[in-house]
C-alpha cells in the first residue's frame, strides 16, 4: 500500500481543514484502509451473515487495497479524479458481498462529488448519502442490521451536522461515532446476530473505515506501524478505541423513569463512562445501554436525575468466555433419540451425535420403563427413539413404548454401547422417525462388539479355564480370551474379532482404567493391526475395562 | 445473434469441453496469504493439494469481482446477442451476486439472465454443459433458461470428507457443525439440496463412506448423468466409478478433480457425487 507520508497531515493544533484536495482524500482513504487492517482478524471473527466463512475483513481490506493502487496512479489529480479512482479500482477489485457493497457505496460518493476540485464537509455528506443509496439500489434484498445500515445512518448523521458544521472532519465525526452505535444495535435488528452474540462484521468493518477516516481529519491518523494489532473480540462491538482498556467490563442496561436530564446530556454522560452507548426515550421513560467498567458510577449519576426502575448488568468478559469456548450443540432434529447409558464419556458421546437425552443405566442398574418415559416425555420431540444399549433394558424400552399415549415411541433394539454409538452414526437430525430408525437399525450393522471385564471367580467358560480376578474378553457372547495381563486380553480379543485393511477400532475405557493405561493398550492394539484405526476414548463406564467397537 | 454462456470455475468441467462448447469461465480467487490467484489459472488442482497436504496454508476463497463480470459481458455481448450466467448456489457463494450486479450496470445492449443454479460442482457443470450444447446448437435464451428451470430440481450432489477441518473454517457447512462436532473421528456424507447443505449420514471409515456413495447412487432412478468428485484421491474416485458401472455406463461416468476453490472448502480426500435425476428424455 502506499504510504501517506508525503502528503500533508494535518496537525492536532491548526484549525480543521475546511476542504479536503485529491491529495488529502487519498490520503483519508489511506489512513481509513490502514485502521481498518489493523483489526481485519477482529472483523473476520464476527462473520456469520450472509456465509458466515470468517473473511469480510480480509474482504473489505482487499476491496480498498484494491481502491487505493488505481487512486495512487492519479493522486495528484482533483479530489473527483481520486474518488473516481477508487470507485473504479473497488469495482474491479471487489471481493465477497461486504466488498461489493462497499464498492458502490465508493461509486455513489465518486458520482456525487464529479467535478469538483476539492471537497467541503457537505459535499463529503452527500457523498457519502449517495453511496449508501448506491448500495441500497444494487443489493438483491438488502437487508437492515447489515453494512448497508451502518452506511444509511451514518450518513444520515454527517448530513445533518453539515448544516451547522461544513467541516470534513465534523461530517467524519458524526458520521463515525453513529456508525458505531448503530454496529451495537445490528444484534437487535437480525436475527442471526443475535443467536452468534456478534455484531454485524461488515457494519464493523464500514465503522473502522470512518475511524481511521476521522482520525486522519483529527490529525491523529496513525502511521502503519501505530496500527493496534488486530485482537479476536468475538461477541462485542467494542473498536479499537474502547475505554476499558483490552476487556470488556460490564453490559449495563438501565430503564430510567421521571428524568430530569435531556437525552444528550444523558447520552454525554454515559460516554464519559463508556462506550457502545444508546440512549433512547425521554422524560417519563429513557432507556440507556452502555458497555463499562464501572456501572455503579452510571447508576449513581441516572439515580440524581431519575428514578430508576430496572437495571441489568451483565458480565461481558463472562460471557466472552463462554461464548469462546462454547461446544457447537448438536442440532435438535425432528424425532428426539433417548440412550440409555452408563459412563460419562460415552454419554457426552451420544449427547455430541446428536442424543436429546440421557437415561443413566446399563449392565448392572435396568431403568425403569417409568424412568425412559420421563426422558421420552422431557424431550421437545413428538415422536422419539429409544436405544436400550443393553438386552436387558429392551424390555423396559418396549414397554414404556406402549406405556405412551401421547408421544409415539420407537425403539431400535441396540444390545450393547458400541451398538448403540453406530446407531447415533445413521441418525440425522432432519431426516423423520421412520427413516431415521431404518438408517440406525442398519448402521447397527455396521460394527462388531467385544468387553474386556475381570472374572469375578474360578470357572471354565466355552472352553476356556478362568481364575478369579485376571481379565476376560468376549464377543458375541462367547469368552474368547483370559489371562493376567489386560493388554494380552484385549490383543487376542481383538485379534479374534477380526480387523481388515481400513477398519475403525475404538477402545472405549472404563471408569477403573487410567487414560495412560489405555493409551498402551490401544498402542499394543495398533501394533498387531496395522491395518486398521485404533482410537482410546474416555467411556467412564462401570464393569466393562473396555469396550471395544470395530467397524 | 448468439446465445453465449458463462459460468464460474466451481463448475468442475475439463477445459477441453468448456473450451470446446464455447462457454466462458469466470474463475474464482483464492487467497494464500496475501496472494491472490485465479482459480484453476494461477494454480492447478495437482499444484493446490499437494501444498494443502505439506500443510501450514490457510486459503480462503472469493467470488470473481463485478469489475471482472462487467468485463467479460461487456466484451462477448453484441447487440442483438443473449448471454446465460449460470452460477454456484448463491447460498454457497457470492458469484451470483457478482453477476447480478454486474448485469444490472452493464452497457452492452445484449439480453442477460443470471441463473442460481442452486447446486455446484459437476451438479453445476452438468446444467452448464446441456445448456452449452444448446447454445452451440443455435439455442435461444428462453429455451436455455426453459430447460433449467425445468431441470435445476433434478440435480443432487453428494459429498463426503476426510477431516472436517476445512469444511468448518471455511464456514460453508456452518449449520451442521454441531452434525460433524463428536468426540469421535466421524465422516460425515452431505449434500447440496435447494441450495443448501443438509446431512446424508455419518460413517467412521472411508470404505464406508465409499460404500455409502454406491447406495447413493444407486438410489436415483433414471440417471442421465454421474459424476464423481475428488481432492487428491483419483484411485478411490476410480474404485467409485467402477461400482457404480451398476447403475450408469462406466465410460459415461465423469470423473473430475475438485477445483481449488471447491478444495479449499473441502480439504483433500473428500470425495463427491453428482447426479443429474428423471427418468425423461
Amino acid at each position: 500500500m502506499a504510504s501517506s507520508e508525503t502528503h500533508r497531515m494535518p496537525k492536532t493544533t491548526a484549525k480543521p481543514l475546511t476542504h479536503l484536495d485529491g491529495a488529502a482524500l487519498l490520503a483519508m482513504f489511506q489512513a481509513a484502509t490502514a485502521l481498518l487492517e489493523g483489526q481485519v482478524e477482529a472483523v473476520n471473527a464476527l462473520n456469520v451473515y450472509p456465509v458466515p466463512d470468517g473473511d469480510t475483513g480480509t474482504n473489505m481490506l482487499l476491496t480498498m487495497r484494491s481502491a487505493l493502487e488505481e487512486a495512487d496512479k492519479s493522486a495528484k489529480g482533483s479530489a473527483s479524479e481520486v474518488a473516481a479512482a477508487m470507485a473504479k479500482g473497488s469495482l474491479m477489485g471487489a471481493r465477497g458481498n461486504s466488498g461489493v457493497i462497499l464498492s458502490q457505496i465508493l461509486r455513489g460518493l465518486s458520482k456525487s462529488v464529479q467535478g469538483k476540485e476539492r471537497l467541503t464537509g457537505q459535499d463529503i455528506a452527500s457523498g457519502l448519502e449517495q453511496g449508501s443509496a448506491q448500495a441500497y439500489a444494487v443489493v438483491t434484498n438488502p437487508t437492515e442490521g447489515t453494512i448497508l445500515t451502518v452506511a444509511r445512518e451514518a450518513s444520515a448523521a454527517g448530513k445533518a451536522i453539515a448544516s451547522t458544521d461544513n467541516t470534513p472532519a465534523a461530517v467524519l465525526q458524526a458520521a463515525t461515532s453513529t456508525a458505531k452505535t448503530t454496529v451495537a444495535r445490528t444484534p437487535f435488528m437480525l436475527e442471526i446476530l443475535r443467536q452468534n452474540g456478534v455484531v454485524d462484521a461488515g457494519g464493523q468493518g464500514l465503522a473502522y473505515l470512518f475511524e481511521g477516516a476521522l482520525a486522519y481529519l483529527q490529525g491523529k491518523s496513525p502511521a502503519a506501524g501505530e496500527v493496534r494489532p488486530g485482537k479476536l473480540r468475538v461477541g462485542s462491538s467494542h473498536d479499537g478505541t474502547s475505554k476499558l482498556g483490552g476487556t470488556y467490563g460490564y453490559c449495563t442496561e438501565f430503564l430510567v423513569e421521571r428524568c430530569t436530564a435531556k437525552t444528550d446530556q444523558v447520552q454525554e454522560k454515559m460516554l464519559s463512562l463508556g462506550d457502545s452507548v444508546i440512549v433512547v426515550g425521554d422524560g417519563d421513560l429513557v432507556k440507556v445501554h452502555l458497555h463499562t467498567k464501572t456501572p455503579e458510577a452510571a447508576e449513581a449519576w441516572l439515580k440524581s436525575v431519575a428514578t430508576i426502575a430496572k437495571k441489568k448488568i451483565d458480565d461481558i468478559d463472562a460471557q466472552h468466555v463462554e461464548y469462546a469456548t462454547k461446544k457447537v450443540a448438536a442440532p435438535q432434529g425432528k424425532v428426539g433419540v433417548v440412550a440409555v447409558v452408563s459412563g460419562e464419556g460415552l454419554a457426552n458421546i451420544f449427547l455430541s451425535l446428536g442424543a436429546t437425552a440421557i437415561v443413566p443405566g446399563g449392565q448392572t442398574m435396568n431403568p425403569s420403563a417409568q424412568e425412559i418415559l420421563k426422558a421420552v416425555r422431557g424431550a421437545k420431540q413428538e415422536t422419539v427413539i429409544v436405544l436400550p444399549n443393553n438386552s436387558n433394558v429392551i424390555p423396559a424400552a418396549k414397554q414404556a413404548a406402549e406405556m405412551e399415549a401421547a408421544k409415539k415411541i420407537v425403539v431400535v433394539p441396540t444390545v450393547d454401547l458400541p451398538q448403540g454409538v453406530a446407531a447415533m452414526m445413521g441418525y440425522n437430525f432432519e431426516a423423520e422417525s421412520r427413516e431415521n430408525a431404518m438408517a440406525m437399525q442398519k448402521a447397527v450393522k455396521a460394527v462388531k462388539t467385544g468387553e474386556v471385564t475381570r472374572a469375578v471367580r474360578n470357572a471354565t467358560v466355552d472352553g476356556v479355564s478362568v481364575r478369579g480376578g485376571q481379565a476376560i474378553g468376549m464377543t458375541a457372547g462367547k469368552l474368547v480370551s483370559a489371562g493376567d495381563d489386560i493388554r494380552e486380553v484385549v490383543g487376542k480379543l481383538v485379534k479374534r474379532m477380526g480387523t481388515e485393511a481400513g477398519s475403525a477400532v475404538t477402545l472405549y475405557y472404563g471408569a477403573a482404567v487410567s487414560k495412560a493405561d489405555a493409551e498402551a493398550v490401544a498402542a499394543e492394539v495398533r501394533k498387531q493391526s496395522r491395518e486398521a484405526k485404533v482410537e482410546a476414548i474416555a467411556g467412564g463406564q462401570p464393569h466393562y475395562h473396555y469396550l471395544i467397537a470395530i467397524e | 445473434m448468439a446465445l453465449h454462456i458463462v459460468t464460474d470455475s466451481t463448475c468442475d468441467l475439463p477445459k477441453s469441453l468448456l473450451s470446446e462448447l464455447g462457454v466462458t469461465v469466470l474463475p474464482c480467487n483464492l487467497h494464500i496469504g496475501d496472494k491472490t490467484l485465479l482459480d484453476g489459472i494461477d494454480i492447478t488442482s495437482a499444484e493446490f493439494y499437494q501444498r494443502l497436504m505439506q500443510g501450514n496454508v490457510t486459503p480462503k476463497t472469493s467470488q470473481p469481482s463485478v469489475g471482472a463480470f462487467l468485463d467479460v459481458y461487456n466484451k462477448i455481448g453484441r447487440p442483438g446477442d443473449e448471454i446465460l450466467s449460470l452460477h454456484i448456489s448463491a447460498k454457497l457463494s457470492g458469484t451470483y451476486n457478482s453477476a447480478f450486479q454486474a448485469a444490472k450496470e452493464v452497457q452492452t445492449k445484449a439480453k442477460i439472465e443470471v441463473v442460481d443454479t442452486l447446486t455446484v460442482s459437476l451438479g453445476l457443470g452438468f446444467l452448464v454443459r446441456e445448456v452449452g450444447k444448446l447454445a452451440k446448437q443455435g439455442g435461444t435464451l428462453k429455451q436455455a433458461t426453459d430447460f433449467l428451470s425445468r431441470e435445476i430440481p433434478n440435480i443432487g450432489c453428494y459429498c463426503s470428507v476426510d477431516t472436517l477441518d476445512y469444511l468448518v473454517r471455511g464456514g460453508r457447512a456452518s449449520r451442521l457443525q454441531g452434525f460433524f462436532g463428536s468426540l469421535l473421528d466421524v465422516k460425515p456424507i452431505i449434500s447440496v439440496r435447494e441450495g443448501e447443505v443438509h446431512p446424508v449420514g455419518r460413517v467412521r471409515t472411508r470404505k464406508r463412506m465409499l460404500a455409502r456413495m454406491v447406495e447413493l447412487g444407486g438410489e436415483a432412478k433414471g440417471l442421465r448423468a454421474l459424476g464423481v468428485m475428488h481432492s487428491a484421491c483419483a484411485d478411490e474416485a476410480a474404485q467409485l466409478a467402477d461400482s457404480l458401472a451398476q447403475y450408469f455406463p462406466r465410460k459415461e461416468i465423469m470423473i473430475c478433480e475438485f477445483t481449488p476453490v471447491m478444495g479449499a472448502h473441502l480439504g483433500p480426500k473428500a470425495v463427491g457425487l453428482a447426479m443429474w435425476k428423471g427418468a425423461s428424455r
